[in-house]
Order: structure tokens, then C-alpha cells, then sequence
């Protein structure tokens, strides 16, 4: 059985307790609280309003491509091995292959554009597409090929080359109507296909075939039994992830770098939230110091007392015990006190920035009260252990 | 807990002194069976104070052993200390000890709170039994010593005992006090099954002693 210690027992161990330091040690402690709670919620907030913003909150996909080294060293396909690690990345939720054509293609434009230009072609997987027309299938034996276009190729077209060649301009259903008479050839023979455009597509920068046209065109005319991709596209929950550009940089990949231009400023930002939330670690420690000092002097000028009760019967950790009863309602006070404060500065911030439209919660996060209590126990757990040293000494 | 066994006991600041004199307790193997009745006589200076803080386990500096049930008080750690203190041994110390600051009533309850805690009424009681009925809102610094005494009895009697150690418990105590105070702590040892070791300056008939040793 524990025994029982009434008030004169906290009368005598906690007597003489200077309210000056122990107020001291408190209000440091609430403002330390405050500042890392602040800064904590704070990054979670961050990390919600920088991976929401680029994309509206929702997953975005990014092509990937090798850098080419100055000295066209290395090869710019993708190995099956480098393909599996990109795979298994936690950033990244899905990843497709993006395939050349290994043979040649010319094109040459119908009714009264003069226009012909040897061509491209790449192909991905049908997940990856921004939508997928109703016509994108293409079977071997059909002559017509479904092609989508990168919208900013049109663009290009449209205020670039058909002002500065005195061409027509042409919007997406006219772009679509017209037939492009294609040539593929290789060293498995030649053929005359028609190309048309069924859809645009903002997501990725190429002239795109179905996934069965290319596998085909490559085994038929550049007799290739493999084509390795050229390039990846991946989808990504946050392209601001500083991991993910980590890792792009350290393989040497490129991909938009608009797209990942956030990350630098959520990097910074969290540097400097780190540096707050340090500062707000330093006080509570500051405040810890003042704490056991406090405690050791208080302990110190009740020796006599503490050693008369250990005469009669108590033992030092009971004693401690009492003492701690009249602290730790203090410290729990005060980390409850800067959570109210933290979720009334998050309120504030959530009226402000909902006028702006940028998304934040109204309430905090789990990490605040994690926080609170990852002090609260720092706290008892040090001044127990300094009560309990400092009553031991004296015993 | 049970007997107290004293084995070759010599306090070592006196110990040349004490082995040229004669005595029933100093170096000599002694056996005290809980129940006991026990008055230790002596001329200051000759170590009572000292061998009721060597049972007590105030001090530890000592030859030979001191048991307590067969147990050597010297092996007990902080947590064992504390449950002999708690339990087993009671005191009323020569310089009584009590704490200043507090009220007679809280001095009580410092005691009566530690282990089984007594009801109020039995408090309150004692303290009638005694004449201090009107003292317990009062701070013990402000009694008299003799007032002090009574508390300071009164508190050794608020915890289980086996033993209860006495270091001239009545020096302050007029004859009518001390009857009272010997009726409480005979009835209270009765309670409890318990034994009394009294160390005094001189003889007396306090109690119904089953042994009388000079030191």
C-alpha cells in the first residue's frame, strides 16, 4: 500500500518554494510551448497549403527524362532496374514507361497546307493520359492512327510557325478534322498510314499513339524485339516533395521544373520553422534549468524537514511524490494554456486565409497535442527525477 | 517483525572506554523477546541516546550486530528502512523532535497519515487523555517542552509498532502527566502485542518492567 501524504506533508517538503523563480520557470515554459506548438502546426499547415496549391489538392504526374551528359556518354533509356527503383520511391504512386518509335516517320499535311516534316512518336500506358478519346484504339491492319497532340504544340503552331509562314491558323476541332498522311519506314519495309488527331493533351509534351501502334510499328519496321523507355511519367501526391526532387537530382533526371519549383520555397520555410521551432525547444529547456534549480534550492533549505520525515517512516520517492502533486497540475495548466492559445492563432489563420482561398484547417492537427504532452512529460519526468536526486542528497 | 537480538554491541566512539566497564548490554550477546518490558538505566555520557539510535538505525557506528527478527539492521535498503520505521519501531526522541512550524494536530497527523491512518476521533482522544484537547490548532514551537513531550508521545503511538523506544520520555512531565502518559502507552503496547525499551538517568516504576539492565 502507498502511503498517504496530507497537506502538512506538502507543507513542509514544498515550504518556502519561491513563487518569483516557480513563475518564472512557468511562463517560460508556456511561452516555449507556444513557439514550438506554433511551428509545428505551422509545417503541417505548410505541407497542406504548398501540396494542395500547385494542383488543387490532388495528385499530379510528371514526365521524366535522363539528363543528357556533354559528352553523350551515357544512354537516355531506362534500365529495368532503374525502372523498379523509381517504382518502389514512396513519393510515387504509379509509373509508366514512355516509348519511342525506333524507326522513321515522315508527315505530310492534306488539303492546302503545305506542310511536311519528318516526325516522332511516343506512347504511354492509357492511365497516364489526361482523358482518352473514344477513338484512341488503333488494331493491326487499320490505316488510320489516332494521334494526341501536346496543346502547346498547337500553340506553337497556331502564334509561332503559321504567322511567321503564312499558314492558317487552327483551332482544336479544325487541327482534328485534318488527315496527315504519315510514312513509317525501317529496315522491315515502309508504309503509307494516315494520322489523325483525336485529342490534346496537356499533361505531356509529345505526339502520342496508341500503345498497340507502337509496340507493333516498332516489331514490324525497326524489327526491335524490346523497346526500353525513353522516358517515365509518374504520378506523384506531391510534386513539392523535397524527397522526390532529391531524388530526381541525385539520378540525374529531369523533369518540369515548375512543377517543382515549391519544394525550394517549402524547404526554406521549413528551415526557418525548424529555427523557430529549435528556439522554442531552448526556452522549455531554459525554462527546465530555472525549474530544477528552484527545486534544489527549495529542497535544500527544507533539510531538516526532509530528513525528520524519513526519521519517521516516509520514504524519499513519497516524499517526492507530494511534491510533485503540487507542480505537475502547474505544468499541465500551462501546456494546456499554450494549446488554447496555438488553436486560437490557428482560428485567427483560418478566418484570414479562408478570404484569400488558401485551404487551412480551423482546428489544429494531432501533432500540437502530441507536442503538448511530449512536454508535459519532459517536464515531469525532469523534475521528478530532479526532485528525487535532490531529496535523496539531503536524506 | 519479532525479537531484537544485540551481538558483541559496541558504539565505536566509546568502545576503549566501554569495554573496561561493566555492563548487561555492551559487548555481550542479548536477546529481547517482543512483549518485553525493558528498562535500560544509565549515567549520561554512557550511551543511551546512542543505543536507541543504533536500534532505530539513526546511526551505524557500531560493532557487533543488531537484529531484528534475525535480521541485521545494517543489510536494510531505503525501502526496507522505511517499513521498519513505518511498522515496527516506534520512538519518543530525548529532543523530541516534532516540527516547529506545524500545528500539534498537523505534527499528529504527519505520523497517523503514514501507514494505516487512525480516524480523528482517536486523535483527539489521545490528546484528551493527555491535556492538549485545547493545544491542536496550536504550533508546537509554542508549547512548553513539557506539552511538546506529550505530543511527541502521542505521535509514537499513531503507527503499528512491534517495539516502542523511549529516550527519557518524562523529563519534562510532572508525576500526574507521567501516570497519564505511562496508562496510555501501556494500553496501547497491550494493544499491539508490542514490547517497550525505556532509557532513563535513573530507576522508576513507570511501567511493569520484565527487565531491568544497566548500560
Amino acid at each position: 500500500m502507498k502511503p498517504r501524504t496530507g497537506k502538512p506533508i506538502a507543507k513542509l517538503v514544498g515550504r518556502g518554494q519561491g513563487r518569483t523563480p516557480l513563475v518564472f520557470a512557468l511562463t517560460g515554459m508556456g511561452i516555449g510551448v507556444l513557439v514550438l506548438l506554433v511551428a509545428i502546426q505551422a509545417w503541417v499547415d505548410l505541407g497542406g497549403i504548398l501540396g494542395s496549391s500547385s494542383n488543387g489538392g490532388f495528385s499530379d504526374f510528371l514526365v521524366i527524362h535522363k539528363e543528357i551528359p556533354a559528352d553523350r556518354s551515357a544512354h537516355s533509356s531506362f534500365t529495368p532496374p532503374e525502372v523498379r527503383d523509381l517504382e518502389r520511391q514512396p513519393f510515387v504512386e504509379s509509373a509508366g514507361p514512355i516509348t519511342a518509335n525506333l524507326f522513321r516517320a515522315g508527315a505530310i499535311a492534306g488539303f492546302h497546307i503545305r506542310f511536311s516534316t519528318d516526325l516522332f512518336f511516343e506512347s504511354v500506358p492509357d492511365r497516364f493520359l489526361d482523358h482518352r478519346p473514344a477513338d484512341w484504339v488503333w488494331h493491326p491492319g487499320d490505316l488510320v492512327v489516332p494521334v494526341i497532340l501536346s496543346s502547346e504544340y498547337l500553340s506553337m503552331y497556331n502564334y509561332g510557325f503559321a504567322l511567321s509562314q503564312g499558314l492558317p491558323q487552327l483551332s482544336e476541332s479544325a487541327a482534328k478534322a485534318i488527315p496527315i498522311d504519315i510514312t513509317v519506314s525501317g529496315p522491315g519495309g515502309t508504309a503509307n498510314l494516315v494520322a489523325r488527331v483525336v485529342g490534346f493533351s496537356d499533361r505531356i509534351s509529345s505526339i502520342l499513339v496508341p500503345q498497340q501502334f507502337m509496340d507493333w510499328a516498332n516489331a514490324h519496321f525497326a524489327l526491335s524485339t524490346s523497346s526500353p523507355p525513353s522516358g517515365m511519367i509518374i504520378r506523384v501526391a506531391d510534386p513539392s516533395n523535397p524527397a522526390l526532387v532529391a531524388y530526381l537530382k541525385a539520378h540525374h533526371y529531369q523533369t518540369n521544373n515548375e512543377k517543382l519549383r515549391y519544394s525550394r520555397i517549402r524547404v526554406i520555410l521549413a528551415t526557418i520553422l525548424s529555427g523557430i521551432g529549435l528556439f522554442g525547444i531552448l526556452v522549455i529547456l531554459l525554462a527546465l534549468m530555472i525549474c530544477a534549480v528552484n527545486l534544489r534550492l527549495m529542497i535544500s533549505g527544507n533539510r531538516e524537514e526532509i530528513r525528520l520525515l524519513t526519521i519517521l517512516g516516509y520514504e524519499s520517492r513519497t516524499l517526492a511524490r507530494a511534491l510533485m502533486r503540487g507542480l505537475i497540475p502547474w505544468y499541465a495548466v500551462v501546456a494546456g494554456a499554450g494549446l488554447l492559445l496555438t488553436e486560437a492563432l490557428q482560428w485567427a489563420g483560418w478566418k484570414f486565409l479562408s478570404q484569400k482561398n488558401l485551404p487551412l484547417h480551423p482546428w489544429l492537427s494531432l501533432y500540437p497535442l502530441l507536442g503538448a504532452a511530449g512536454v508535459l512529460v519532459v517536464f515531469s519526468l525532469v523534475t521528478r527525477g530532479a526532485v528525487r536526486k535532490n531529496i535523496r542528497s539531503v536524506c | 517483525m519479532g525479537d531484537i537480538g544485540l551481538h558483541q554491541l559496541l558504539p565505536i566512539p566509546l568502545r576503549d572506554e566501554l569495554r573496561q566497564k561493566p555492563s548487561d548490554i555492551w559487548n555481550r550477546d542479548c536477546t529481547w523477546v517482543q512483549g518485553d518490558c525493558i528498562h535500560i538505566r544509565a549515567p549520561s555520557g554512557t550511551g543511551k541516546t546512542t543505543l536507541i539510535h543504533f536500534l532505530f538505525r539513526l546511526r551505524q557506528d557500531y560493532e557487533g550486530k543488531v537484529l531484528l527478527g534475525g535480521e541485521d539492521l545494517r543489510t536494510l535498503g531505503e525501502t526496507q528502512l522505511a517499513r521498519l520505521r513505518q511498522r515496527h519501531f516506534s520512538i519518543v526522541f530525548q529532543d523530541l523532535r516534532l516540527f516547529p512550524a506545524l500545528t500539534t494536530k498537523e505534527n499528529l497527523e504527519v505520523k497517523s497519515t503514514l501507514t494505516a491512518p487512525l480516524p480523528d476521533s482517536r486523535i483527539e482522544h489521545y490528546a484528551d487523555l493527555l491535556d492538549l484537547s485545547g493545544k491542536l490548532g496550536d504550533p508546537a514551537g509554542r508549547l512548553s517542552y513539557g506539552e511538546q513531550q506529550r505530543v511527541a508521545i502521542i505521535r509514537s503511538l499513531l503507527q503499528p509498532f512491534d517495539w516502542i523506544l523511549l529516550d527519557e520520555p518524562f523529563s519534562h512531565l510532572d508525576r500526574e502527566n507521567i501516570r497519564k502518559a505511562s496508562g496510555l502507552i501501556t494500553s496501547v503496547c497491550k494493544e499491539r502485542a508490542a514490547g517497550l525499551i525505556l532509557v532513563d538517568l535513573e530507576d522508576d516504576d513507570h511501567f511493569v518492567y520484565t527487565r531491568k539492565l544497566r548500560l
